[in-house]
């Protein structure tokens, strides 16, 4: 029960990181900034691949049985 | 005559069934967590990826050259501790270029940290200064000395060739 409440709340928290870095990358694209892109890309894949875990372990709870 | 009531009321409880199915389904494709949380997870995954090609853009634009460079001054035209204003990465993003005493060429935006007010190169103390509030820079780094600013001065990135300087990047530090 534990396990999935946290991959549940942990995806809005993904959710949220994705999107603070998606306006960085932007603003730094335009910027001419390339380094906080790059810093900011790499944020957002990596909490990416975080959110499919999560999502993953949250469906195998979910629908167990 | 009892086997048609019976038939009727059949019909009946069926049509009463699938009025609860309607609603049960409705409720199911809808608003329920399962269905929110999908929603959620495909948000963050679009978001997520909607990064990488502006990763991909910034680094063609560095590797065939195109990024934005702009022509700031001749090297002979700016004497040793002399500064220049120009525009980068926009002619509204005012930014100040320095040539400092040990021949080195830095450059900076120049809205003050603080409250924006233009910065100045103080040839004299070799510093950069806020007149607004007395808030000085170092010109070396762009790093906050003295007086109210708290964050450090954008820096731009130069590249001095065939005599002339250019502007090529920007480093904003601190956000
Ligand atoms: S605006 Fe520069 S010190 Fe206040």
């Amino acid at each position: 029960m534990g396990k999935k409440r946290v991959a549940f709340f942990s995806i809005f928290l993904f959710l949220a990181i994705n999107v603070v870095s998606l306006s960085n990358v932007i603003e730094g694209y335009y910027g001419e900034e390339s380094g906080r892109v790059y810093t900011f890309m790499s944020a957002a894949i990596v909490s990416t691949l975080f959110a499919a875990i999560a999502f993953f372990i949250w469906r195998k709870e979910e629908y167990k049985k | 005559m009892a086997d048609e009531k019976n038939n009727h009321k059949q019909t009946e409880d069926q049509d009463m069934i699938k009025l609860i199915d309607n609603l049960n389904r409705k409720e199911d494709v809808g608003l329920n967590r399962r269905a929110f949380l999908k929603a959620s997870f495909g948000a963050t995954v679009a978001i997520g990826l909607a990064t990488t090609p502006f990763g991909i853009f910034s680094y063609m634009r560095s590797e065939d050259g195109s990024v934005k460079r702009v022509e700031i001054a001749d090297v002979k035209d700016l004497d040793i501790g002399e500064s220049r204003n120009f525009g980068y990465p926009t002619k509204e993003d005012p930014a100040i270029l320095v040539r400092t005493p040990d021949d080195k060429f830095v450059a900076y935006n120049n809205k003050c940290t603080h409250l924006q007010c233009p910065v100045f190169y103080e040839h004299k103390e070799n510093i950069l200064l806020c007149p607004c509030h007395k808030g000085y820079f170092n010109v070396d780094n762009g790093h906050p000395m003295a007086g109210p600013p708290q964050r450090e001065l954008p820096k731009i990135l130069l590249e001095v060739k065939d005599g002339k300087v250019f502007a090529v990047g920007r480093e904003v530090r601190h956000g």
